[in-house]
């Protein structure tokens, strides 16, 4: 159902939530371009786990930390930040 | 002190840009920054007065110049972005000497074909990579601000995190995809500061 106005009105509720999102670490490693690279960086860390010179290895890399049960969650984002696929492991 | 933190964006605010400009917001809030926006449907205003007051209220402007051409094959380009940055320069000229303009374009010489007379402006060339655009952010103001920021490639990578959780939360409220792309520019910048409050300092 689409949103009525008052949906998109700044919510405090919202911004409390992504506050604490921000200031938590999942167990969930972000798969982000960086410079011509692909670095593999855990959520809410500071410095990429992995780098890999292409997308297909670092994808190869979170499959494989996420079939290990090393991570619950792993996210591929595009080059413009966006998200491409999210695997979550079942 | 806000005028030393403020920074208009002169900017298209059309959906193709929005893959630019969520970038420019994150990075000028990341570095502490306020962007202040035209984003007026006031029909009875006069649109420019806005933009003198908000261009009056910035110390930093971001004029982006790329996308000064015709959109489709017959329609014309639009000149709001070179005639804003136009009224920056004369404030600066003539009024607010502190000011400082950074110039956008997408790639190198562009404009000297059809802008030439802002050669000698601060002017960098973003190739409509997002990722390129946070990079040259971050270095123009570290340059004027005196201040060695925090390096480029942490922004991007903080941004990447924050559409994550951005998406995610919004879609647990019941957005769409679209729900989401309509909301207010500045509800936006008001979740990006939000997520921003709970990032431990780096």
């Amino acid at each position: 159902m689409a949103k009525n106005i008052k949906d998109f009105q700044y919510n405090p509720r919202i911004g409390r939530a992504l506050s604490n999102a921000s200031r938590g670490k999942a167990d969930r490693y972000h798969i982000i371009s960086r410079e011509g690279e692909w670095i593999i960086k855990k959520d809410g860390n500071v410095k990429p786990k992995k780098i890999y010179s292409s997308r297909y290895s670092a994808i190869r890399y979170a499959q494989s930390a996420l079939m290990q049960g090393k991570v619950r969650e792993y996210v591929v984002h595009k080059k413009d930040g966006s998200i491409q696929e999210i695997k979550t492991r079942r | 002190m806000a005028f030393n933190n403020n920074v208009f964006i002169n900017c298209p605010f059309d959906p193709d840009y929005k893959v630019l400009l969520n970038p420019i917001f994150f990075t000028i809030l990341f570095l502490d920054l306020t962007p202040l926006i035209s984003e007026t449907n006031d029909s009875g205003s006069v649109r420019v007065n806005n933009i003198k007051k908000l261009i009056q209220k910035c110390k930093y402007s971001i004029h982006d110049i790329s996308r000064c051409e015709a959109l489709k094959k017959n329609k014309l380009p639009r000149f709001n972005m070179p005639f804003e940055l136009g009224i920056d320069i004369g404030c600066q000229t003539f009024s607010l000497k502190t000011k400082r303009n950074l110039i956008l374009e997408k790639e190198p010489y562009r404009y000297q074909k059809v802008l030439s007379d802002i050669s000698g402006q601060d002017i960098k060339n973003h190739n409509n990579d997002p990722e390129e655009l946070v990079l040259n952010l971050r270095n123009w103001f570290s340059l004027v601000l005196k201040k060695n920021l925090i390096a480029g490639s942490k922004i991007w990578t903080a941004y990447n995190e924050f559409i994550f959780d951005f998406t995610n939360q919004m879609k647990k409220e019941g957005f769409k995809k679209k729900d989401i792309e309509s909301l207010p520019k500045s509800n936006l910048i008001r979740y990006m500061k939000a997520w921003l409050s709970g990032r431990p300092i780096i």
